[in-house]
């Protein structure tokens, strides 16, 4: 078929439009983080044309951010390698095996997600607190291994996988934790990606839950950080987006690493897209 | 060795002793950046003249503040003291959790009427006094001298009266185009404590006195709000627009909080002055007013003694004017307000501030109760009705009080 160039420039500017409305809001925050305080109002506001790095300096004093770096880094990991491994385990038992009550169970999962996060928040503080668990690590992490979002992801994936492939290893002699470990898993980058970019931008964009379980500024993630700049009485613009810029690289380059796994997993797991 | 022994215990004993002693206190607070500094400062100044007292101090975002104030109340993981906006105090004695001070103010010998009367109305319950006034902040006016300027009027004269605002605004739209005076009307908190003002201007109030029902729907509060619909619609000298205008330059006069007196100069390229918020012809001078309350949670005897006698240093007047100055909080005490010191630094250091000082007096708290946030919200949202004229300044009042008045049963 002969593409039509009308069409091809038509739809590149659709295209572009769309990427200018995505990039917008990152435009701001990186030319606002580059003004003098005196300048915050003034165009132009998308593209920087003072250069104040002091500002960037500045910020990263303010407050102890390698350590809000740190934390922020340790409770993702945890975070996303829990929600991915537990998640793909529920997901493969709801998907393949056969138990009472399972279909029931998998749908009170899946009601989790509609209750509202402010409804468990004080009963899961109690919980924490009686652990004796406050201002841990273990609580920024442990209560957010499981996810009932990441566990409906694995078990439609795992549905699509066809069973001709266990079944195979079945008669070779596989049990059900080899055919989960060394068949569906290498099978299942794709989704394994998807779960993982969800577990680490929740993860490192939460703010109330870490604002709530930690009381020392030691044990605080960068999200609670960057709640340094937002004071009471005025926001320090320039500052709070010279740390957020700084706060949105590990997330952006995360972003990028993961979508590049996620068309590798596409082309190589010998599916059908 | 035996000889020893002796010296030994003592040593031992000494070190029991002074571990019972050794206390530690926690204090969740939300005062940012340097006012954080400032306050992390005179703690360091009081651990060093009380050895064996630590009080950690935890910075909590103010917007979370309230929320994480539960949570702990819940699960009885309070830090010692905290502070708290004033609004949210009601909330806050109503839940049990914090200690009655009445005791140890008599004990001290606190000098309350030293105290501006209008932060005092909060932190009471079943005349009990729960929490300390430690800050406040309040409204007054901010001009744009560069645009009186270009208007022709004489830069250093801000308006005194309601009546002079309108004249001034008028000239200023006339010669140059611009708002002559920006109002918030947005809705919410924001449009609400402004607008109070001006009712407190005209002699009304917000609620009545035994704070049962909604008084603001009075002939004061009719004149309050036809006076807002006018500066619109007949002065033409206002307009309903996001807030902001006068930050950018495109209004010439604002209310707005003494906070800005530090971050007007950081923002904005042209000269301001600042004034008492002006009042109507036989009216009343009067601001609103904003700040912080100190309270202690329920523990053990001595863990609320060592809290106290924090407070208490904390509160006398040589602290406080080191604190106002530091922070450029506006006084709590008569005794701050008048010392030499802090007013020499207002004068020289922080001009803008002083008419927000010598308003003080004048200020008057909002309501103090539970509800009064959802109250607020209402009010609000039938002033940005009037301001739309969609309702007269009578209907919107009066539909405002009918849907207030069940949050005060």
């Amino acid at each position: 078929m002969k593409t039509n160039p009308l069409r091809s420039v038509l739809t590149h500017l659709l295209l572009l439009t769309g990427a200018f409305i995505s990039a917008m809001p990152f435009l701001w925050m990186v030319t606002t983080s580059l003004k003098p305080a005196g300048v915050l109002y003034q165009a132009p506001l998308l593209i920087p044309t003072y250069f104040e790095w002091s500002n960037y300096v500045e910020a990263w004093k303010a407050a102890p951010f390698p350590r809000f770096f740190l934390n922020s880094a340790i409770m993702t990991i945890g975070i996303t390698l829990g929600q991915t491994l537990f998640s793909a385990m529920a997901g493969y038992a709801f998907a393949r095996l056969r138990f009472p009550g399972r279909d029931v169970l998998f749908f009170l999962i899946l009601g989790t997600m509609m209750i509202p996060f402010p409804v468990t928040l004080i009963p899961s503080f109690l919980i924490i607190a009686d652990l004796g668990w406050l201002d841990t690590y273990q609580a920024l992490i442990v209560p957010r291994v499981v996810s009932a979002f990441a566990i409906f992801l694995f078990r439609q994936f795992f549905l699509s996988i066809p069973q001709e492939l266990e079944e195979a290893a079945l008669i070779d002699g596989a049990n059900r934790v080899v055919i989960f470990a060394r068949i569906i898993l290498p099978l299942s980058t794709p989704v394994m990606a998807a779960s993982a970019i969800f577990s680490f931008l929740f993860a490192w964009n939460d703010f109330l839950w870490p604002l709530i379980v930690t009381n020392s500024t030691e044990m605080r993630p960068i999200q609670v950080g960057l709640a340094f700049f937002q004071g009471q009485y005025g926001i320090f613009w320039t500052l709070l987006m010279a740390a957020t810029v700084l706060a949105t690289i590990p997330a952006i380059l995360a972003f990028l690493v993961a979508q590049q796994r996620f068309i590798e997993g596409i082309t190589s797991s010998g599916l059908k897209g | 060795m035996r000889k020893y022994t002796p010296t030994f215990l003592a040593v031992i004993l000494f070190s029991v002793f002074s571990l019972s002693l050794a206390q530690k206190l926690t204090f969740w607070h939300y005062w940012d950046g340097a006012n954080g500094q400032v306050l992390q400062n005179l703690i360091d100044q009081y651990q060093e003249e009380n050895p064996g007292i630590t009080i950690e101090a935890v910075f909590v975002p103010g917007s979370e503040l309230v929320s994480k104030l539960q949570t702990a109340i819940a699960g009885r993981q309070t830090p010692t003291m905290a502070i708290s906006d004033l609004v949210a105090m009601p909330f806050l004695t109503s839940s049990g959790a914090l200690v009655a001070l009445d005791d140890y103010i008599s004990e001290s010998n606190v000098d309350m009427s030293d105290y501006f009367a209008g932060p005092l109305v909060y932190g009471l319950r079943d005349g009990k006094r729960y929490s300390l006034p430690v800050s406040a902040s309040n409204l007054a006016l901010f001009w744009n001298k560069a645009i009186f300027a270009e208007a022709g009027l004489d830069p250093d004269t801000p308006p005194e009266t309601w009546e002079e605002l309108v004249e001034m605004a008028q000239i200023i739209k006339e010669k140059t185009g611009k708002w002559g005076y920006e109002l918030f009307t947005q809705g919410g908190e924001g449009t609400s404590w402004q607008w109070q003002v001006f009712l407190w201007n005209k002699g009304g109030d917000v609620l009545s006195g035994d704070l049962s029902s909604p008084a603001f729907n009075s002939e004061a509060g009719f004149e309050a709000l036809q006076f807002w619909v006018d500066l619109i619609d007949e002065y033409e000298v206002s307009t309903v627009a996001p807030w902001g205008l006068f930050g950018r330059g495109e209004a010439a006069m604002v209310m707005d909080g003494s906070w800005m007196t530090q971050f007007f100069p950081m923002q904005v390229n042209f000269e301001l002055g600042s004034a008492v918020f002006p009042y109507p012809e036989g009216g009343e001078i009067a601001t609103n007013m904003g700040g912080e309350q100190i309270f202690i949670f329920n523990t053990d005897p001595e863990t609320q003694q060592a809290a106290w006698n924090f407070i208490e240093w904390f509160s006398s007047t040589p602290v406080q004017v080191e604190w106002d100055r530091g922070t450029g909080f506006i006084p709590i005490k008569e005794s701050v307000a008048n010392d030499s010191t802090y007013i020499a630094w207002v004068k020289n250091a922080r001009p803008l501030l002083l008419p927000f000082v010598e308003s003080m007096p004048y200020a008057n708290p909002r309501p103090p109760v539970t509800k009064y946030p959802q109250i607020s919200d209402t009010l609000a949202n039938y002033i940005v009705e009037a301001l739309y004229g969609r309702m007269s300044p009578q209907e919107a009042l009066n539909t405002a009080a009918q849907e207030a008045a069940p949050l005060l049963r």
